[in-house]
């Protein structure tokens, strides 16, 4: 009874502490003036910047992200402490966009850095073929997440340069990855809180990747168990138990990790052609887009059955969650989920910060808005830059290929339903 | 058949219209319940200070505006009556002392169950094909996915445009080249239709259906400008009269659903 009362008192205190803290934080000069800005731009009173130039200031905040140091990883800025250190995970995944734009734009630079970033993850593989969890200037401890994110960095490196070393690591990074999994798909070793989360599905997805650039069998074989496991967890209304980055807050998890999982499944599903797969992150997504749509954004944190349980928004949970529906639009033609994208794209172009020439804000998105919020507050965390970065390349994709259908009917074309 | 009109007291031109078209129709008009204030629908607008200001909004006006659906039933000899809101214990009560048996709602906002468990029907006309086009910009959503669009009768249900239907059918628009022409055009073209649904309702020979569950359900939301663009560039081009036309051709013959014929705009 004691016990128990002694932890419902922590529990009290501790969400207390956090409160008195994210007022505190809302109190920063450099959030005070952010929400002014954000404000004016949502409510109209300053034009948002258009996609192009929002695009183009993402990107030189992820090249500064890369130049803040010596090593050519990515960094994350916070307003009080700076540049951090560099971040192998991120690095991994935040590579593959920098190909994309290369792919998108013809960017020499983006191909150039998207290299140099490969061969420094190259230079920080654990001998095991693991890569560490956190920032390098933490203890190198093999976290499986992690080592998935930069997997998926080096097959992309791989495929677009054919280069053995990328490959050789990959292939490591795979095997360390089928190592540790557990008989039932789940991942409980090596894990950031030592228990198995619905996020692993951000881990099959790079496993299906390497697979499909080595033809190895038992990659696409551990991920397939991994998501049908998570597929089974699902709720009938799409929720995800075990969603979360936190034990505490695991009954209403992030939007962030929300949209991994979501993003997991369905890459993995469209690497598949498994529409079963799909069909669970459709599910997710559909929700929280009804849930956006209807209440006009999206919360950073959601219950069981989604309701939401905080006033804050998680920034790289929005943009995760418009490169899902953009990629689902792709998908089924079905024109809510690029509807919906284009008004959460409309909304994190208000929130990117362009209002300031300090070099690790601009262009950048915040953790939260406010950015107080209880994400990564006062931070500009690359991975949220990353996904925005994504979702505005998929939106012109998706756009260009509407306009490209309308010529093609003005034409002569047959015509035919956009949905 | 009692038939009542639910509407914003201050009555825009469309509620005219009905108000009108029923008055003139074989089933008539028994009462005007007008609403003072319907709470915004769109999320933009549910702030607590907008939210006040369009609540103000109309009781500044209230020098006769507000009082229209009064006077409209004074002039025409009809029942009439101004409630708080739609979904107010006194609005329950107004309908039910004038033993309806039909209610028509027009802009009178999403009605609660304090309204839709009393024992009358509440009506609703919709420019959109349902199960397959329900909620908000259903005519734009349409044109961009080079669909017909239809107007559709139906019992106002718990869910959005969830409720049976009575009767639907493709719209005879013309020609129209912008957005907002088109619709202006389908609005007043599906509310059209429901004079004659009741009085066809009251000969026996229309019912009410469930809506078909072998099509998909879809809510649509507010259209993005970059898609109300394509849309406007659809409508401009023409290409949106040869898909209306084929489908008004089709609905010539023998319905698939219970459809009547193309019921025209004017």
């Amino acid at each position: 009874m004691s016990s128990a009362w002694q932890a419902e008192w922590r529990r009290g205190a501790g969400r207390l502490l956090r409160s008195g803290l994210r007022t505190a934080a809302s109190l920063h000069p450099t959030a005070l003036r952010h929400r002014l800005e954000t404000r004016k731009r949502l409510r109209g009173a300053r034009p948002p910047q258009a996609r192009a130039e929002a695009l183009s200031e993402a990107i030189q905040w992820l090249y500064r992200s890369l130049d803040a140091g010596p090593s050519s990883g990515s960094r994350c800025f916070r307003v009080s402490g700076g540049w951090s250190a560099c971040y192998p995970e991120v690095t991994g995944y935040n590579l593959y966009t920098l190909f994309d734009h290369h792919r998108a734009t013809g960017s020499r630079e983006s191909f150039e850095r998207a290299l140099r970033m490969a061969d420094w993850l190259v230079t920080v593989q654990l001998a095991s073929g693991a890569y560490q969890g956190g920032y390098v200037d933490q203890p190198p401890e093999p976290t499986v997440f992690n080592t998935a994110q930069v997997l998926q960095g080096l097959v992309r490196a791989y495929r677009e340069t054919l280069g053995g070393a990328y490959l050789s690591a990959a292939r490591r990074a795979a095997d360390w990855l089928v190592a540790v999994q557990d008989s039932d798909g789940a991942w409980r070793r090596f894990c950031y809180l030592g228990e198995f989360r619905v996020t692993d599905t951000r881990v099959a997805y790079p496993l299906l990747e390497a697979w499909k650039a080595t033809g190895e069998e038992s990659y696409r074989a551990a991920a397939y168990r991994s998501l049908r496991l998570v597929a089974k967890m699902q709720h009938a209304n799409g929720w995800f138990p075990q969603c979360d980055n936190s034990v505490e807050l695991v009954s209403q998890p992030n939007t962030h990790t929300i949209a991994y999982t979501v993003e997991g499944l369905l890459e993995s599903g469209l690497l598949l052609g498994d529409e079963d797969l799909v069909s669970a992150a459709r599910l997710c997504a559909d929700a929280m887009l009804r849930r956006f749509e209807i209440d006009g954004s999206l919360r950073g944190r959601y219950d069981e059955g989604w309701r939401p349980t905080v006033s804050w928004k998680c920034l790289t949970g929005c943009a995760q969650t418009a490169k899902n529906w953009i990629r689902l639009y792709e998908h089924n033609r079905l024109p809510y989920y690029l509807n919906a994208a284009l008004k959460m794209n409309d909304y994190l172009c208000a929130c990117q910060d362009v209002g300031t020439a300090a070099s690790g804000r601009r262009g950048a998105i915040p953790g939260s808005e406010p950015i107080s919020g209880g994400y990564q507050p006062l931070s500009f965390p690359s991975w949220a830059t990353k996904y925005f970065c994504d979702s505005l390349m998929e939106e012109a994709r998706a756009l260009a290929s509407i306009s490209g259908a309308a010529d093609e009917r003005s034409a002569g074309g047959t015509g035919g339903r956009a949905s | 058949m009692r038939v009542g009109l639910l509407t914003p007291a201050r009555l825009s031109p469309g509620a005219l219209r009905v108000a009108d078209s029923l008055l003139k129709s074989s089933v008539g008009l028994t009462a005007i319940i007008g609403v003072r204030w319907v709470p915004p629908s769109r999320p933009s607008e549910r702030s607590f200070l907008r939210r006040l200001k369009s609540f103000l909004g109309p009781l500044r006006r209230a020098g006769g505006s507000v009082g229209e659906a009064r006077a409209y039933g004074v002039r025409h000899g009809l029942s009439s009556a101004i409630v708080p809101t739609s979904n107010h214990p006194r609005t329950a009560e107004v309908l039910t002392r004038e033993g309806l048996d039909v209610v028509v709602s027009y802009g009178a906002g999403i009605l609660r169950p304090i309204l839709l468990d009393l024992p009358m029907t509440f009506l609703n006309a919709h420019a959109g094909r349902l199960p397959e086009y329900g909620g908000m910009n259903v005519v734009e959503w349409a044109v961009f996915n080079d669909d017909p669009i239809w107007g559709t009768v139906h019992r106002i249900g718990r869910g959005i445009d969830t409720g049976d239907i009575l009767l639907e059918c493709p719209l005879d628009l013309e020609h129209p080249r912008t957005i907002e022409h088109l619709r202006s055009a389908a609005f007043a073209s599906a509310w059209d239709m429901v004079p004659e649904s009741l009085a066809r309702l009251s000969r026996g020979e229309l019912q009410f259906r469930k809506q078909r569950e072998d099509r998909p359900r879809i809510q649509w939301f507010r259209m993005h400008e970059r898609l109300r663009a394509i849309v406007e560039a659809k409508l401009a081009a023409g290409a949106f009269d040869t898909v209306q036309a084929r489908s008004l051709r089709s609905a010539v013959a023998p319905p698939a659903h219970g459809a009547l014929s193309t019921i025209p705009s004017t």
